[in-house]
Protein backbone atom coordinates (compact mmCIF):
# COMPACT_ATOMS: atom_id res chain seq x y z
CA UNK A 1 0.00 0.00 0.00
CA UNK A 2 1.57 3.27 -1.10
CA UNK A 3 1.51 6.45 0.94
CA UNK A 4 -1.07 7.93 -1.39
CA UNK A 5 -3.26 4.84 -1.18
CA UNK A 6 -3.01 4.85 2.58
CA UNK A 7 -3.94 8.51 2.81
CA UNK A 8 -6.95 7.97 0.59
CA UNK A 9 -7.98 4.93 2.57
CA UNK A 10 -7.57 6.82 5.82
CA UNK A 11 -9.55 9.81 4.61
CA UNK A 12 -12.35 7.62 3.37
CA UNK A 13 -12.63 5.28 6.32
CA UNK A 14 -11.34 6.84 9.52
CA UNK A 15 -14.46 8.78 10.39
CA UNK A 16 -16.76 5.95 9.48
CA UNK A 17 -14.76 3.50 11.55
CA UNK A 18 -14.86 5.81 14.53
CA UNK A 19 -18.62 5.77 14.14
CA UNK A 20 -18.64 1.99 14.09
CA UNK A 21 -16.39 1.72 17.09
CA UNK A 22 -18.39 4.35 18.90
CA UNK A 23 -21.44 2.18 18.52
CA UNK A 24 -19.48 -0.87 19.56
CA UNK A 25 -17.93 0.69 22.62
CA UNK A 26 -20.30 3.48 23.57
CA UNK A 27 -17.31 5.72 24.16
CA UNK A 28 -16.36 8.24 21.51
CA UNK A 29 -12.92 9.09 22.88
CA UNK A 30 -12.10 5.43 23.13
CA UNK A 31 -13.38 4.85 19.62
CA UNK A 32 -11.18 7.64 18.29
CA UNK A 33 -8.15 6.28 20.05
CA UNK A 34 -8.47 2.64 19.06
CA UNK A 35 -9.17 3.55 15.45
CA UNK A 36 -6.09 5.77 15.38
CA UNK A 37 -4.03 3.04 16.95
CA UNK A 38 -5.31 0.55 14.41
CA UNK A 39 -4.34 2.86 11.56
CA UNK A 40 -0.90 3.35 13.10
CA UNK A 41 -0.50 -0.41 13.20
CA UNK A 42 -1.75 -0.62 9.66
CA UNK A 43 0.90 1.77 8.37
CA UNK A 44 3.52 0.12 10.52
CA UNK A 45 2.65 -3.21 8.93
CA UNK A 46 1.33 -2.10 5.61
CA UNK A 47 2.50 -5.21 3.79
CA UNK A 48 0.23 -7.30 5.99
CA UNK A 49 -2.62 -4.90 5.50
CA UNK A 50 -2.34 -5.08 1.74
CA UNK A 51 -2.44 -8.85 1.84
CA UNK A 52 -5.73 -8.97 3.69
CA UNK A 53 -7.68 -7.64 0.74
CA UNK A 54 -10.16 -6.16 3.22
CA UNK A 55 -8.29 -3.33 4.89
CA UNK A 56 -11.33 -1.70 6.44
CA UNK A 57 -12.34 -4.95 8.10
CA UNK A 58 -8.75 -5.37 9.28
CA UNK A 59 -8.77 -1.93 10.88
CA UNK A 60 -12.17 -2.48 12.44
CA UNK A 61 -11.15 -5.82 13.90
CA UNK A 62 -7.87 -4.52 15.26
CA UNK A 63 -9.63 -1.52 16.76
CA UNK A 64 -12.28 -3.74 18.30
CA UNK A 65 -9.75 -6.03 19.85
CA UNK A 66 -7.92 -3.07 21.27
CA UNK A 67 -11.14 -1.76 22.68
CA UNK A 68 -12.10 -4.94 24.45
CA UNK A 69 -8.68 -5.52 25.86
CA UNK A 70 -9.11 -4.69 29.48
CA UNK A 71 -5.41 -4.85 29.95
CA UNK A 72 -4.97 -1.86 27.72
CA UNK A 73 -7.91 0.09 28.91
CA UNK A 74 -6.19 2.17 31.54
CA UNK A 75 -3.14 2.89 29.48
CA UNK A 76 -5.18 3.79 26.44
CA UNK A 77 -7.17 6.36 28.34
CA UNK A 78 -4.01 8.00 29.54
CA UNK A 79 -2.50 7.93 26.08
CA UNK A 80 -5.62 9.45 24.57
CA UNK A 81 -5.64 12.14 27.18
CA UNK A 82 -2.02 12.96 26.55
CA UNK A 83 -2.55 13.16 22.82
CA UNK A 84 -5.76 15.09 22.82
CA UNK A 85 -5.96 16.88 26.11
CA UNK A 86 -9.28 17.30 27.77
CA UNK A 87 -12.06 16.73 25.25
CA UNK A 88 -13.83 20.03 25.00
CA UNK A 89 -15.66 20.45 21.78
CA UNK A 90 -17.47 17.19 21.32
CA UNK A 91 -21.15 17.88 20.75
CA UNK A 92 -23.14 16.59 23.65
CA UNK A 93 -25.11 13.49 22.74
CA UNK A 94 -28.82 13.87 22.63
CA UNK A 95 -30.95 12.07 25.23
CA UNK A 96 -31.88 9.67 22.47
CA UNK A 97 -28.23 8.77 21.91
CA UNK A 98 -27.66 8.51 25.61
CA UNK A 99 -30.44 5.97 25.91
CA UNK A 100 -29.13 3.99 22.96
CA UNK A 101 -25.59 3.98 24.31
CA UNK A 102 -26.86 2.87 27.70
CA UNK A 103 -28.84 0.08 26.08
CA UNK A 104 -25.84 -1.01 24.02
CA UNK A 105 -23.69 -1.10 27.10
CA UNK A 106 -26.08 -3.54 28.67
CA UNK A 107 -25.28 -6.03 25.93
CA UNK A 108 -22.30 -8.29 26.04
CA UNK A 109 -19.28 -7.21 24.01
CA UNK A 110 -19.94 -9.97 21.50
CA UNK A 111 -23.62 -9.14 21.13
CA UNK A 112 -22.84 -5.48 20.62
CA UNK A 113 -20.23 -6.25 18.01
CA UNK A 114 -22.58 -8.52 16.11
CA UNK A 115 -25.38 -5.95 16.25
CA UNK A 116 -23.16 -3.19 14.93
CA UNK A 117 -21.61 -5.26 12.19
CA UNK A 118 -24.95 -6.54 10.96
CA UNK A 119 -27.24 -3.55 11.47
CA UNK A 120 -24.82 -0.67 11.06
CA UNK A 121 -22.01 -1.93 8.85
CA UNK A 122 -24.56 -3.91 6.84
CA UNK A 123 -22.59 -7.12 6.82
CA UNK A 124 -24.48 -10.30 6.13
CA UNK A 125 -24.57 -12.94 8.83
CA UNK A 126 -21.98 -14.93 6.93
CA UNK A 127 -19.73 -11.87 6.73
CA UNK A 128 -20.18 -11.17 10.42
CA UNK A 129 -19.26 -14.78 11.10
CA UNK A 130 -16.13 -14.40 9.01
CA UNK A 131 -15.06 -11.16 10.64
CA UNK A 132 -15.67 -12.38 14.15
CA UNK A 133 -14.40 -15.91 13.62
CA UNK A 134 -17.63 -17.49 14.80
CA UNK A 135 -20.07 -19.96 13.31
CA UNK A 136 -23.11 -18.38 11.74
CA UNK A 137 -25.32 -20.00 14.35
CA UNK A 138 -23.47 -18.19 17.07
CA UNK A 139 -23.78 -14.92 15.21
CA UNK A 140 -27.51 -15.47 14.83
CA UNK A 141 -27.82 -16.14 18.51
CA UNK A 142 -25.93 -13.02 19.44
CA UNK A 143 -27.98 -10.92 17.07
CA UNK A 144 -31.20 -12.38 18.32
CA UNK A 145 -30.43 -11.88 21.97
CA UNK A 146 -28.89 -8.49 21.40
CA UNK A 147 -31.85 -7.21 19.43
CA UNK A 148 -34.25 -8.48 22.04
CA UNK A 149 -32.35 -6.74 24.81
CA UNK A 150 -32.19 -3.49 22.86
CA UNK A 151 -35.85 -3.70 22.05
CA UNK A 152 -36.73 -4.07 25.69
CA UNK A 153 -34.52 -1.17 26.66
CA UNK A 154 -35.64 1.11 23.86
CA UNK A 155 -39.23 -0.01 23.56
CA UNK A 156 -38.74 -1.24 20.02
CA UNK A 157 -40.84 -4.11 18.75
CA UNK A 158 -38.65 -7.14 18.46
CA UNK A 159 -39.37 -10.82 18.52
CA UNK A 160 -37.96 -12.86 21.35
CA UNK A 161 -34.92 -14.91 20.37
CA UNK A 162 -35.51 -18.37 19.08
CA UNK A 163 -34.65 -21.00 21.63
CA UNK A 164 -32.14 -22.80 19.45
CA UNK A 165 -30.33 -19.56 18.68
CA UNK A 166 -30.16 -18.60 22.30
CA UNK A 167 -28.63 -21.93 23.20
CA UNK A 168 -25.86 -21.59 20.68
CA UNK A 169 -24.43 -18.31 21.76
CA UNK A 170 -20.96 -18.64 23.15
CA UNK A 171 -17.46 -17.34 23.02
CA UNK A 172 -15.60 -18.14 19.84
CA UNK A 173 -13.38 -15.33 18.76
CA UNK B 1 -43.96 4.05 16.55
CA UNK B 2 -40.45 3.47 17.91
CA UNK B 3 -37.57 4.08 15.55
CA UNK B 4 -35.94 0.86 14.26
CA UNK B 5 -32.61 -0.12 15.73
CA UNK B 6 -30.87 0.16 12.38
CA UNK B 7 -31.61 3.82 11.95
CA UNK B 8 -30.87 4.62 15.58
CA UNK B 9 -27.51 2.97 15.25
CA UNK B 10 -26.85 4.78 12.00
CA UNK B 11 -27.61 8.14 13.61
CA UNK B 12 -25.39 7.30 16.56
CA UNK B 13 -22.53 6.31 14.28
CA UNK B 14 -23.00 9.43 12.21
CA UNK B 15 -22.83 11.48 15.38
CA UNK B 16 -19.56 9.71 16.18
CA UNK B 17 -18.20 10.27 12.71
CA UNK B 18 -19.02 13.96 12.73
CA UNK B 19 -17.69 14.47 16.24
CA UNK B 20 -14.55 12.45 15.82
CA UNK B 21 -11.23 14.20 15.95
CA UNK B 22 -9.30 12.67 13.11
CA UNK B 23 -5.59 13.47 13.02
CA UNK B 24 -3.94 14.13 9.69
CA UNK B 25 -2.91 11.04 7.78
CA UNK B 26 0.67 12.26 7.90
CA UNK B 27 0.60 12.12 11.69
CA UNK B 28 -0.70 8.57 11.64
CA UNK B 29 1.94 7.56 9.13
CA UNK B 30 4.65 9.19 11.19
CA UNK B 31 3.60 7.24 14.25
CA UNK B 32 3.41 4.06 12.20
CA UNK B 33 6.83 4.63 10.70
CA UNK B 34 8.29 5.30 14.12
CA UNK B 35 6.72 2.11 15.43
CA UNK B 36 8.19 0.24 12.54
CA UNK B 37 11.68 1.62 13.11
CA UNK B 38 11.48 0.79 16.78
CA UNK B 39 10.34 -2.72 16.01
CA UNK B 40 13.23 -3.38 13.68
CA UNK B 41 15.72 -1.72 15.91
CA UNK B 42 14.56 -4.02 18.66
CA UNK B 43 14.70 -7.02 16.43
CA UNK B 44 18.15 -6.06 15.31
CA UNK B 45 19.35 -5.48 18.82
CA UNK B 46 18.10 -8.60 20.43
CA UNK B 47 17.64 -11.04 17.68
CA UNK B 48 20.22 -13.59 18.14
CA UNK B 49 21.92 -15.09 15.27
CA UNK B 50 21.68 -18.71 15.54
CA UNK B 51 24.80 -20.58 15.14
CA UNK B 52 24.80 -24.28 15.03
CA UNK B 53 23.75 -26.00 18.09
CA UNK B 54 24.56 -29.44 18.87
CA UNK B 55 26.35 -29.71 15.61
CA UNK B 56 27.26 -33.10 16.63
CA UNK B 57 28.10 -35.81 14.38
CA UNK B 58 29.29 -35.31 10.98
CA UNK B 59 27.21 -32.60 9.61
CA UNK B 60 27.48 -31.93 5.98
CA UNK B 61 28.06 -28.51 4.64
CA UNK B 62 26.86 -25.86 2.38
CA UNK B 63 29.00 -24.13 -0.14
CA UNK B 64 29.20 -20.43 0.29
CA UNK B 65 27.60 -19.50 -2.93
CA UNK B 66 26.03 -22.69 -4.01
CA UNK B 67 23.06 -24.50 -2.81
CA UNK B 68 22.73 -27.11 -0.18
CA UNK B 69 25.21 -29.92 -0.38
CA UNK B 70 24.51 -32.72 2.04
CA UNK B 71 23.79 -30.07 4.59
CA UNK B 72 21.69 -30.97 7.54
CA UNK B 73 19.63 -28.49 9.42
CA UNK B 74 20.25 -28.55 13.07
CA UNK B 75 17.40 -28.01 15.40
CA UNK B 76 19.22 -27.14 18.58
CA UNK B 77 16.22 -27.83 20.70
CA UNK B 78 12.92 -29.39 20.14
CA UNK B 79 10.65 -26.45 19.55
CA UNK B 80 7.67 -26.13 21.77
CA UNK B 81 4.33 -27.00 20.36
CA UNK B 82 3.51 -24.42 17.79
CA UNK B 83 0.25 -23.79 16.15
CA UNK B 84 1.16 -22.11 12.95
CA UNK B 85 -2.16 -20.79 11.97
CA UNK B 86 -2.10 -19.30 8.53
CA UNK B 87 -4.86 -17.06 9.66
CA UNK B 88 -5.91 -14.70 6.95
CA UNK B 89 -8.35 -13.01 9.21
CA UNK B 90 -7.47 -9.69 10.68
CA UNK B 91 -5.17 -10.00 13.60
CA UNK B 92 -3.94 -7.22 15.77
CA UNK B 93 -0.30 -6.68 15.42
CA UNK B 94 1.49 -7.18 18.64
CA UNK B 95 3.61 -4.28 19.59
CA UNK B 96 5.70 -5.75 22.30
CA UNK B 97 9.31 -5.18 21.52
CA UNK B 98 12.06 -7.22 22.98
CA UNK B 99 14.39 -5.10 24.95
CA UNK B 100 18.05 -4.99 24.25
CA UNK B 101 19.94 -6.66 27.00
CA UNK B 102 22.11 -4.49 29.08
CA UNK B 103 25.68 -4.13 28.06
CA UNK B 104 27.88 -6.76 29.51
CA UNK B 105 31.11 -6.11 31.24
CA UNK B 106 33.76 -8.56 32.26
CA UNK B 107 32.67 -8.14 35.84
CA UNK B 108 29.12 -9.12 35.22
CA UNK B 109 28.03 -12.56 36.02
CA UNK B 110 27.26 -14.03 32.67
CA UNK B 111 23.99 -15.73 32.11
CA UNK B 112 25.73 -17.99 29.72
CA UNK B 113 29.36 -18.43 29.26
CA UNK B 114 31.06 -19.28 26.05
CA UNK B 115 33.72 -21.10 27.90
CA UNK B 116 31.55 -23.06 30.23
CA UNK B 117 28.46 -25.10 29.90
CA UNK B 118 25.68 -22.54 29.62
CA UNK B 119 22.72 -22.36 31.87
CA UNK B 120 19.72 -23.38 29.92
CA UNK B 121 16.87 -20.99 29.51
CA UNK B 122 13.60 -22.13 30.91
CA UNK B 123 12.33 -23.48 27.67
CA UNK B 124 15.51 -24.76 26.19
CA UNK B 125 15.70 -28.41 25.51
CA UNK B 126 18.42 -30.37 27.23
CA UNK B 127 21.28 -31.15 24.90
CA UNK B 128 24.02 -33.64 24.86
CA UNK B 129 27.41 -32.10 25.33
CA UNK B 130 27.91 -30.24 22.10
CA UNK B 131 30.58 -31.43 19.80
CA UNK B 132 32.41 -28.86 17.78
CA UNK B 133 32.83 -29.89 14.21
CA UNK B 134 36.40 -28.87 13.66
CA UNK B 135 39.35 -29.86 15.84
CA UNK B 136 40.91 -27.04 17.76
CA UNK B 137 44.00 -25.54 16.19
CA UNK B 138 47.18 -25.38 18.27
CA UNK B 139 47.39 -22.38 20.60
CA UNK B 140 50.17 -20.83 18.62
CA UNK B 141 50.22 -17.04 18.70
CA UNK B 142 49.00 -15.61 15.47
CA UNK B 143 51.24 -13.56 13.25
CA UNK B 144 48.67 -10.84 12.76
CA UNK B 145 46.42 -9.73 15.60
CA UNK B 146 45.19 -6.38 14.35
CA UNK B 147 42.88 -5.38 11.59
CA UNK B 148 44.34 -2.97 9.08
CA UNK B 149 43.56 0.61 10.01
CA UNK B 150 41.50 1.02 6.88
CA UNK B 151 39.70 -2.29 7.16
CA UNK B 152 36.14 -2.20 5.86
CA UNK B 153 33.64 -4.84 4.87
CA UNK B 154 33.22 -5.24 1.13
CA UNK B 155 29.60 -4.03 1.15
CA UNK B 156 30.67 -0.73 2.69
CA UNK B 157 32.13 0.23 -0.65
CA UNK B 158 29.77 -1.69 -2.89
CA UNK B 159 26.07 -2.11 -2.05
CA UNK B 160 25.69 0.15 0.97
CA UNK B 161 26.57 3.52 -0.57
CA UNK B 162 23.82 3.04 -3.10
CA UNK B 163 21.30 2.24 -0.40
CA UNK B 164 22.20 5.20 1.74
CA UNK B 165 21.19 7.45 -1.09
CA UNK B 166 17.72 6.85 0.29
CA UNK B 167 17.41 8.99 3.36
CA UNK B 168 15.98 6.25 5.56
CA UNK B 169 19.19 4.21 5.40
CA UNK B 170 22.30 5.04 7.35
CA UNK B 171 25.65 3.39 7.97
CA UNK B 172 27.44 3.44 11.28
CA UNK B 173 30.64 1.78 12.37
CA UNK B 174 32.69 1.29 15.49
CA UNK B 175 35.97 -0.20 16.59
CA UNK B 176 34.94 -0.24 20.23
CA UNK B 177 36.48 -3.40 21.61
CA UNK B 178 33.63 -3.83 24.09
CA UNK B 179 30.95 -4.07 21.42
CA UNK B 180 28.88 -7.16 21.98
CA UNK B 181 28.44 -9.82 19.39
CA UNK B 182 25.13 -9.37 17.68
CA UNK B 183 24.37 -12.85 18.78
CA UNK B 184 22.36 -13.03 21.93
CA UNK B 185 20.23 -16.12 22.17
CA UNK B 186 20.14 -16.30 25.93
CA UNK B 187 19.47 -12.62 26.46
CA UNK B 188 21.85 -11.72 27.89
CA UNK B 189 24.63 -13.88 26.60
CA UNK B 190 28.20 -13.34 27.67
CA UNK B 191 31.27 -14.55 25.87
CA UNK B 192 34.18 -14.42 28.30
CA UNK B 193 36.57 -15.47 25.58
CA UNK B 194 35.96 -12.07 24.06
CA UNK B 195 38.05 -10.56 26.80
CA UNK B 196 40.92 -11.85 24.70
CA UNK B 197 40.00 -9.74 21.70
CA UNK B 198 42.90 -7.96 20.14
CA UNK B 199 40.81 -5.99 17.66
CA UNK B 200 37.22 -5.51 16.61
CA UNK B 201 35.24 -3.75 13.93
CA UNK B 202 31.50 -3.44 13.32
CA UNK B 203 29.56 -1.76 10.54
CA UNK B 204 25.78 -1.52 10.36
CA UNK B 205 23.41 -0.51 7.62
CA UNK B 206 20.13 0.56 9.22
CA UNK B 207 16.85 1.19 7.51
CA UNK B 208 13.24 1.11 8.60
CA UNK B 209 12.61 -2.32 7.16
CA UNK B 210 16.05 -3.81 6.82
CA UNK B 211 19.19 -3.90 8.90
CA UNK B 212 22.53 -5.46 8.06
CA UNK B 213 25.18 -5.99 10.70
CA UNK B 214 28.78 -6.99 10.01
CA UNK B 215 31.24 -7.70 12.80
CA UNK B 216 34.75 -9.06 12.95
CA UNK B 217 36.87 -9.78 15.99
CA UNK B 218 40.49 -10.81 16.12
CA UNK B 219 42.07 -13.00 18.80
CA UNK B 220 45.60 -13.83 19.89
CA UNK B 221 45.48 -17.25 18.29
CA UNK B 222 43.37 -19.42 16.06
CA UNK B 223 42.67 -21.58 19.08
CA UNK B 224 41.06 -18.63 20.83
CA UNK B 225 38.94 -17.88 17.78
CA UNK B 226 38.01 -21.53 17.62
CA UNK B 227 36.80 -21.32 21.22
CA UNK B 228 34.61 -18.35 20.33
CA UNK B 229 32.95 -20.45 17.65
CA UNK B 230 32.50 -23.25 20.15
CA UNK B 231 30.93 -20.77 22.55
CA UNK B 232 28.45 -19.69 19.93
CA UNK B 233 27.46 -23.29 19.41
CA UNK B 234 27.03 -23.91 23.10
CA UNK B 235 24.87 -20.92 23.88
CA UNK B 236 22.69 -21.44 20.87
CA UNK B 237 22.24 -25.06 21.70
CA UNK B 238 21.07 -24.03 25.11
CA UNK B 239 18.83 -21.19 24.06
CA UNK B 240 17.51 -22.30 20.70
CA UNK B 241 14.12 -21.06 21.71
CA UNK B 242 14.29 -17.76 23.47
CA UNK B 243 11.58 -15.96 25.32
CA UNK B 244 12.65 -12.39 24.89
CA UNK B 245 9.62 -10.90 26.53
CA UNK B 246 6.24 -12.19 27.47
CA UNK B 247 4.39 -13.21 24.37
CA UNK B 248 7.40 -13.02 22.08
CA UNK B 249 9.76 -15.79 21.21
CA UNK B 250 12.70 -16.31 18.88
CA UNK B 251 13.36 -19.70 17.33
CA UNK B 252 16.36 -20.79 15.36
CA UNK B 253 17.48 -23.21 12.73
CA UNK B 254 21.10 -23.77 11.95
CA UNK B 255 23.36 -25.51 9.48
CA UNK B 256 27.05 -25.96 8.94
CA UNK B 257 28.73 -24.04 6.17
CA UNK B 258 31.82 -24.84 4.18
CA UNK B 259 33.49 -21.51 4.43
CA UNK B 260 36.82 -20.48 5.86
CA UNK B 261 38.14 -22.67 8.64
CA UNK B 262 34.79 -23.08 10.31
CA UNK B 263 31.40 -21.60 9.58
CA UNK B 264 27.77 -21.71 10.55
CA UNK B 265 24.51 -20.53 9.05
CA UNK B 266 21.47 -19.58 10.96
CA UNK B 267 17.95 -18.34 10.61
CA UNK B 268 15.87 -16.86 13.33
CA UNK B 269 12.12 -16.58 13.22
CA UNK B 270 10.13 -14.53 15.65
CA UNK B 271 6.97 -15.98 17.07
CA UNK B 272 4.19 -14.17 18.78
CA UNK B 273 1.50 -15.41 21.10
CA UNK B 274 -1.73 -14.41 19.43
CA UNK B 275 -4.01 -15.84 22.08
CA UNK B 276 -6.51 -13.69 23.85
CA UNK B 277 -7.01 -13.25 27.52
CA UNK B 278 -7.45 -16.49 29.43
CA UNK B 279 -6.74 -18.53 26.33
CA UNK B 280 -3.98 -21.08 25.92
CA UNK B 281 -0.93 -19.84 23.99
CA UNK B 282 -1.39 -19.68 20.25
CA UNK B 283 2.07 -19.24 18.76
CA UNK B 284 2.41 -18.19 15.18
CA UNK B 285 5.21 -16.60 13.18
CA UNK B 286 5.34 -12.86 13.56
CA UNK B 287 6.66 -10.50 10.99
CA UNK B 288 10.41 -10.33 11.29
CA UNK B 289 13.44 -12.49 11.47
CA UNK B 290 17.06 -12.77 10.56
CA UNK B 291 19.61 -14.75 8.63
CA UNK B 292 23.17 -15.00 9.73
CA UNK B 293 26.49 -16.50 8.84
CA UNK B 294 29.47 -16.86 11.15
CA UNK B 295 32.88 -17.70 9.79
CA UNK B 296 36.32 -18.17 11.29
CA UNK B 297 39.41 -17.45 9.27
CA UNK B 298 42.51 -18.22 11.27
CA UNK B 299 42.36 -16.09 14.40
CA UNK B 300 39.53 -13.89 13.16
CA UNK B 301 35.80 -14.45 13.53
CA UNK B 302 33.29 -12.71 11.31
CA UNK B 303 29.55 -12.44 11.81
CA UNK B 304 27.17 -11.25 9.09
CA UNK B 305 23.49 -10.82 9.83
CA UNK B 306 20.53 -9.40 7.96
CA UNK B 307 17.23 -8.53 9.59
CA UNK B 308 14.01 -7.72 7.79
CA UNK B 309 10.28 -8.27 7.60
CA UNK B 310 10.50 -11.82 6.50
CA UNK B 311 9.66 -15.16 8.00
CA UNK B 312 12.70 -17.37 7.58
CA UNK B 313 12.03 -20.96 6.64
CA UNK B 314 15.52 -22.26 6.04
CA UNK B 315 18.99 -20.98 6.98
CA UNK B 316 20.29 -22.56 3.81
CA UNK B 317 17.82 -22.32 0.99
CA UNK B 318 15.99 -19.05 1.57
CA UNK B 319 17.02 -16.14 -0.58
CA UNK B 320 17.92 -14.14 2.51
CA UNK B 321 20.13 -16.98 3.70
CA UNK B 322 22.00 -17.04 0.43
CA UNK B 323 22.48 -13.29 0.51
CA UNK B 324 24.04 -13.28 3.95
CA UNK B 325 26.18 -16.29 3.05
CA UNK B 326 27.43 -14.46 0.01
CA UNK B 327 28.26 -11.45 2.16
CA UNK B 328 30.20 -13.59 4.64
CA UNK B 329 32.11 -15.24 1.82
CA UNK B 330 33.11 -11.83 0.52
CA UNK B 331 34.45 -10.82 3.90
CA UNK B 332 36.29 -14.12 4.25
CA UNK B 333 38.40 -13.09 1.29
CA UNK B 334 39.28 -9.90 3.11
CA UNK B 335 40.42 -11.89 6.13
CA UNK B 336 43.14 -13.87 4.39
CA UNK B 337 45.79 -11.98 6.31
CA UNK B 338 44.84 -13.95 9.40
CA UNK B 339 46.38 -17.09 7.98
CA UNK B 340 43.27 -19.12 7.63
CA UNK B 341 41.32 -20.70 4.85
CA UNK B 342 39.84 -17.65 3.29
CA UNK B 343 38.59 -18.63 -0.10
Amino acid sequence: MTQEEFDQFYAACAGRLVGHLYAMTGDLAEAEDVVQEAFVKAWSRRESLAKTGRPEAWIRTVAWRLAVSRWRRGRRAIAAYQRHGVPADIPAPSPDFTALVAALRDLTDDQRRAIVLHHLVDLSIAQVAEETGCPTGTVKARLSRGRAALARALAVDEDEPAEDDAEREGSCA
Amino acid sequence: MPEPIDSRLARLAEHGRRSARIPAASEIRERGARRRRQRFAAISATAALTVVAGAAAALGGVDALGGQRDARLVAPGTPPAVTQTPDPSPTPSPTRSPARPSAQSPTQSPTTSATSRPIRSSNATPQATPTVTKPAPPPTPADVTRLPDDFAFPEESTQWPERTRFEEFSVTSTRDMDTEWDLDPCSPTAYPTDALRTDFYEATLSGPEHTEVRQVAVYPSAADAHEVMAGFRRVLAACATSNHVEGSQARYQTAELRLGDDALATSQTLYQDFSGENEPPRWAPALGGSYGAVIRVGNAVHLAANYAEWTPQSPVDDRGAKEVRRAAAGTADALCLFNGSCS
